[in-house]
């Protein structure tokens, strides 16, 4: 507490941090997050591994020059992410919050329930937004090391990150259903196989 | 004034936050020394509860905030007690004598 009496900077900043925990709980963020997290996540992660492929196959030789085209690609699905799942999540967040109020018989706007209710909208637009743009921009690193790496192995590392992040997000899956983490790894980097193989499908038929 | 050392309020709340997280809040009130909170009646969206708090002072504005940041609203005042000590109420020939009413 500081001198003049009123909570000091800490003090505050705990004091908000217990009531964003508090609105959390109330609003059930995590669960929603969960689902968000993974599917926007993988979205980025096959976006990001169908332009390396393409570039590869496609006979680009400077993968350093599609660090900007994944980077570019990866922001706009973050911001297609957050504003999507935004809309999305206050539509569904004001619906329930009316039908709460009818059954209430009074406003709820300036309540915990209607401040939860905003959290909720910008945590999960949040958490969507960057699961949508990161994976794709990992993805960069081993591209914009093509002076280090060379161009091939720049491209092999590239598949190896996305192939790495489809088995974190497999491992992710598989905790939160608390099944076999291999299992769910496998069908994730599967998953990836077939972007992977549709991608040289369409090289090979020269398109 | 005296102070009002039991008071015992007819909630109607969502279900979340919950009668966990009420209470606690509650609890936390200056003046307050006890919670007990009943749950009364449950419906899809919403539950009728019992709010009962004891203690030295109890302030009535205080807790009414309380319940309505949590999204609930007060039906009605069940009971009040003040004084400097706390008692009972007590039952009347009358009251005995209705009870085959009840």
């Amino acid at each position: 507490m500081s001198l003049s009496g009123s909570p000091g900077p800490a003090a505050r900043l705990l004091r908000g941090l217990a009531t964003l925990r508090h609105y959390h709980e109330i609003a059930e963020v995590g669960e929603i997050a969960r689902r968000y997290f993974p599917m926007n996540a993988f979205d980025g992660v096959l976006t990001a591994l169908g332009i390396v492929t393409g570039a590869y196959f496609g006979g680009v030789t400077e993968p350093a020059s599609l660090v900007v085209v994944i980077a570019s690609a990866s922001l706009s699905l973050g911001v297609s992410g957050f504003y999507g799942s935004y809309l999305s999540e206050q539509a569904e967040r004001t619906r329930a919050l009316r039908e709460l109020e009818d059954t209430m018989l009074s406003r709820l706007d300036e309540t915990d329930v209607g401040s939860a209710a905003r959290y909720a909208t910008l945590a999960i637009a949040a958490v969507a937004g960057f699961a949508s743009a990161i994976g794709g921009l990992i993805m960069c690193i081993p591209l914009a090391l093509q002076s280090v790496l060379g161009t091939a192995a720049s491209f092999y590392a590239a598949w190896g990150v996305a192939a790495l992040e489809l088995v974190l997000l497999g491992v992710f899956l598989g905790r939160v259903s608390r099944g076999r983490l291999v299992v769910s790894s496998v069908k994730l980097v599967l998953a990836g196989g077939v972007a992977f193989v549709l991608s040289l499908l369409l090289n090979v038929a020269g398109v | 004034m005296s102070e009002v050392r039991r008071l015992v309020l007819d909630v109607l709340k969502p279900h979340q936050p919950t009668m966990l997280v009420l209470a606690d809040k509650l609890g936390d009130l200056e003046g307050v020394h006890g919670v007990d909170i009943t749950l009364i009646e449950i419906d899809n969206k919403v539950e009728n509860i019992k709010i009962t708090l004891e203690g030295d002072d109890v302030d009535f504005q205080d807790v009414a905030e309380v319940v309505q940041d949590a999204g609930g609203s007060i039906h009605s005042i069940d009971k009040v007690s003040t004084g400097k000590r706390l008692i009972d109420e007590v039952e009347t020939p009358q009251d005995a004598g209705a009870s085959w009413l009840r």
